[in-house]
């Protein structure tokens, strides 16, 4: 039975992930072999990377997030036979807008003859994934309860409520329909919602649903011969189902409409509730940043909540693995311990902000060509821009891609490179006045989800010579100022940077001031950059 | 069993659609599982959408709209003691001016011309109509307008005759097809649903003397007293259809029991002074429509699927 995990921009996926794999790590070391997991070895890297970053007290860099879209890994519970029963979990971003999967997916429905007419094996493969799980696990970012209505984050929240009430009705139809020869348990549909960032809900949400501000928590039991931790049918368990219907109910109505009330043939478990939270502490700006335990450089997280989680998918598991193993998979494959994250906190000779991945060396030093695969393909191949492309080479790419309707793909592990710093600086010089339909045009022609992000708000900077982002849109927040991190590069043991100079080739360009606008309580509400252009072309 | 959902262009169909759609979404939610629904997976993204932007204060956008005509859902309501359901789908359709005149020529033909044939000469769009059990026709309150020189007026009568028309055709169909059936299954059931009714001219509340008297409403009203209130106000500009009470050659339509519904929606003035769809200021931001109507709507063809035979619930 394979197992989706699915979030939308913004929801805390980045840091539920890396939570969980710290606690996998913990759950590993407890049950003594009992439970193993595997990723493929670039990921447990990139895991690594964003422990480490919140470790030292930095949210995981935006570079990261890219990544984390084709992520990937593998659970085995140990049966009382001694073997494996297996799961896969596949990671997928339903970001804003591009709803890609949803919009594929409602296409398969209506093509001419429907849904039996689409030969399974012609599907891409995330599409034939995704349809193939039976546990969709909804990553719900509860701030945005928070949310004034008619506000961005307002409507964010209602979007994502429909997309997941029309992605559990198109997995389930599918199963309906394709899957009909299956076994009753084949055909059921597990959905499971972890609520992020539950430390951020205002307490008047709470006293205005008459919920208590502390989720019920589950009963643990001693560890017995198979690995189980805590005790799902408890009654605390039923109590947390309870809340967590409350909550749904309240800004999550079409989902929870939809699981109570879907007529199918598909039956649906009973929804599961897991509910993540990081205690944080306040940086110098009043944004708020992961606490550590103190000597232990340890995160301070609902840690059992995760192992609850994972104790979870034991008893799909053993219900209906997808494989059953001897021996889990990839035993030879080293796991990395708790041991490999602990590092010194705050010691500021290791931290590293960005993510190391080398990027290949070409020494090419002809002009570099826009190479179109093939003629008349629209994307393209920017490896050899990206190692050592200048600035006028990328103005140059731009512009032919918006007057040739084409797109620039660049990869997620060339963010460090030196031509994807010239990318950068050329944004900062491309008169986006020249456009007809403005600076949408330019973000248009970028694949990648990080120079897209970054050039837009980079715009909306330039345009008004200010841009102000909430601190409950952190993502937005994080794309930005890792940009920032990219062209200018923090210089280590010296403190957050409140301000920026954008200098080229030793032209400045201009100045970009960071101003924070706190609450009450000190902790920021709103960060607002403002742009100074350098008109004196001064070196 | 099949229910159709009649309206003419700009009677408030997406409204109402999106508002049930909505309605049914809380009802599902407080009734955990004694009623279902289903439709096809791209109107969930639809509907909800459509729902969305009313709660951002904007009425539905033209391309929403648009996927309006081809929505269809099951509502399946759950027998007791046991996990059946029984099951009503609702189709959607849009009446065209082109329709209305070949409907009202059919109707309006003297007997044996085309006798017989008449379903096969209606629009293929129309045809699946006659085997509803149930026709809901969706009349916009505003347009009720007591100048019977106005446009909106020759609006209502056009639109008045065209519904007479589909019921007495709906009624003759069914008659012959279920010549020598048990007599509730030729049956026909009109439900007649008001649109728009927070934006009535207040004029032609006084001209059928209702302006004094407040909308009965589903939680206290009786059915006779909402009966009479509804017949009371649309007897004068829908006289054709409510003439057919009169005629016997319909015993087959169940007139006496017919039931009216009533939508409406708050609105507000926005910064432009326009009136856009107005929201409960609380913690949980839900849109201020008639609810109880909606509700209403809903436990109605329970009622209605309860009384059908089998060999119609399971069509």
């Amino acid at each position: 039975m394979s197992v989706a995990i699915i979030g939308d921009r913004g929801c805390g996926k980045t840091v539920f992930l890396s939570l969980l794999y710290d606690a996998q790590v913990e759950y590993t070391n407890e049950t003594e072999g009992k439970f193993r997991f595997y990723a493929n070895p670039g990921f447990t890297n990139t895991m690594g990377e964003v422990i480490n970053s919140m470790l030292n007290q930095n949210w995981p860099e935006a570079t990261i997030k890219g990544l984390l879209a084709k992520y990937w890994f593998l659970y085995g519970y140990q049966n009382i036979f001694g073997k494996y029963n297996c799961l896969k979990f596949t990671v997928y971003d339903i970001a804003g807008e591009d709803v890609n999967i949803v919009n594929d997916l409602i296409a398969l429905y209506t093509t001419e003859g429907g849904i039996e007419s689409i030969n399974y094996d012609d599907l891409p493969d995330g599409l034939k994934t995704l349809l193939d799980c039976n546990v969709l696990v909804f990553i719900i970012d509860l701030s945005r309860i928070n949310a004034e209505p008619k506000s961005e984050e307002f409507k964010r929240m209602h979007r994502y409520d429909i997309t997941m009430a029309t992605l559990i009705s198109l997995v389930a139809e599918y199963k309906a329909k394709k899957a009909c020869s299956l076994s009753g348990e084949h055909r059921k549909l597990y959905p499971v919602f972890v609520f992020t960032k539950f430390d951020m809900v205002e307490k008047k949400i709470f006293d205005g649903l008459k919920l208590s501000p502390k989720y019920p928590r589950l009963e643990k039991r001693p560890i017995d011969i198979v690995g189980g931790w805590f005790d799902l049918q408890s009654k605390s368990s039923q109590e947390r189902i309870r809340y967590g219907d409350i909550l749904m109910d309240a800004f999550y109505k079409n989902t929870r409409g939809l699981l109570i009330g879907y007529y199918s043939l598909v039956d649906f478990e009973k929804s599961a509730y897991f509910f993540s939270e990081i205690q944080t502490e306040k940086d110098e700006d009043g944004l708020l940043v992961p606490s550590i335990e103190g000597g232990k450089a340890r995160l301070k997280y609902s840690i059992d909540e995760y192992k609850a989680f994972i104790n979870y998918f034991k008893e799909i598991a053993d219900k209906m693995p997808d494989e059953v193993k001897d021996e889990f998979p990839y035993k030879d494959q080293k796991i990395l311990t708790k041991k490999d994250f602990e590092i010194p906190v705050r010691d500021q000779t290791k931290v590293q902000t960005v993510v190391q991945i080398p990027v290949q060396q070409v020494a090419s030093q002809q002009q570099p060509q826009l190479e179109s695969k093939t003629p008349g393909e629209s994307i393209v191949d920017a490896t050899q821009l990206l190692n050592n492309g200048s600035i006028e080479d990328w103005l140059r790419t731009i512009e032919d891609c918006i007057l040739n309707n084409k797109e620039i793909d660049v990869k997620e592990n060339s963010y460090t490179s030196k031509g994807y710093r010239n990318l950068l600086f050329a944004l900062f010089k491309l008169d986006t006045g020249r456009y007809t339909e403005g600076e949408g045009e330019i973000t248009g022609i970028f694949k990648d989800e990080f120079t897209r992000r970054f050039a837009s708000l980079l715009y909306t900077l330039i345009k008004n010579n200010k841009l102000e982002i909430p601190v409950s849109t952190t993502s937005d927040l994080k794309y930005f100022t890792s940009g920032l991190k990219l062209i200018t590069p923090k210089e280590e043991g010296k403190p957050k940077p409140r301000e920026w100079n954008i200098s080229a080739r030793g032209v400045r360009l201009g100045k970009i001031k960071k101003e924070v606008e706190k609450r009450e309580d000190g902790t920021a509400k709103k960060i607002i950059f403002i742009w100074e252009r350098d008109t004196t072309g001064q070196s | 069993m099949s229910v159709a959902i009649i309206g003419d262009r700009g009677c408030g169909k997406t409204v109402f659609l999106s508002l049930l759609y909505d309605a049914l979404v809380e009802y599902t939610n407080e009734t955990r599982g004694k009623i279902r629904f289903y439709t096809a997976p791209e109107f969930t993204g639809i509907m909800g959408e459509i729902v969305n932007r009313m709660l951002m204060q904007s009425w539905p956008d033209a391309d929403l709209k648009a996927h309006i005509d081809k929505y269809w859902f099951i509502l399946g309501y759950k027998r007791n003691f046991t996990n059946e359901y029984r099951k009503l789908k609702f189709f959607v359709y849009d009446i065209v001016r082109e329709h209305a005149g070949i409907v009202n020529e059919l109707t309006g033909t003297k007997s044996g011309d085309y006798q017989g044939r008449k379903s096969e000469i209606l629009p293929s769009a129309l045809k699946p109509l006659l085997d509803c059990s149930a026709l809901v026709f969706l009349i916009d309150a505003s347009k009720l307008n007591a100048t019977p020189t106005s446009e909106a007026f020759k609006q209502v009568e056009q639109y008045d005759t065209l519904i007479a028309s589909i019921i007495s055709m709906a009624a003759e169909y069914k008659l012959k097809k279920f010549h020598g059936f048990w007599n509730q299954m030729r049956k026909v059931y009109p439900v007649f649903v008001l649109t728009k009714f927070d934006m009535i001219d207040k004029k032609t509340l006084a001209a059928v003397g209702l302006d004094k008297r407040t909308k009965p409403d589903p939680l206290n009203a009786s059915h006779l007293e909402r009966t009479e209130y509804s017949e009371t106000l649309l007897a004068k500009y829908y006289r054709n259809t409510f003439g057919l009470k009169e005629n016997r050659n319909l015993s087959n339509v169940e007139f006496d029991k017919c039931a009216y519904f009533f939508s409406a929606i708050q609105t507000e003035k926005d910064e432009q002074g326009q009136l856009v769809p107005s929201t409960e200021k609380g913690l949980k931001v839900r849109l201020r429509y008639s609810i109880e109507e909606y509700r209403a709507f809903i436990g109605y063809f329970e009622k209605i699927a309860d009384k059908m035979p089998d060999e119609i619930k399971e069509e």
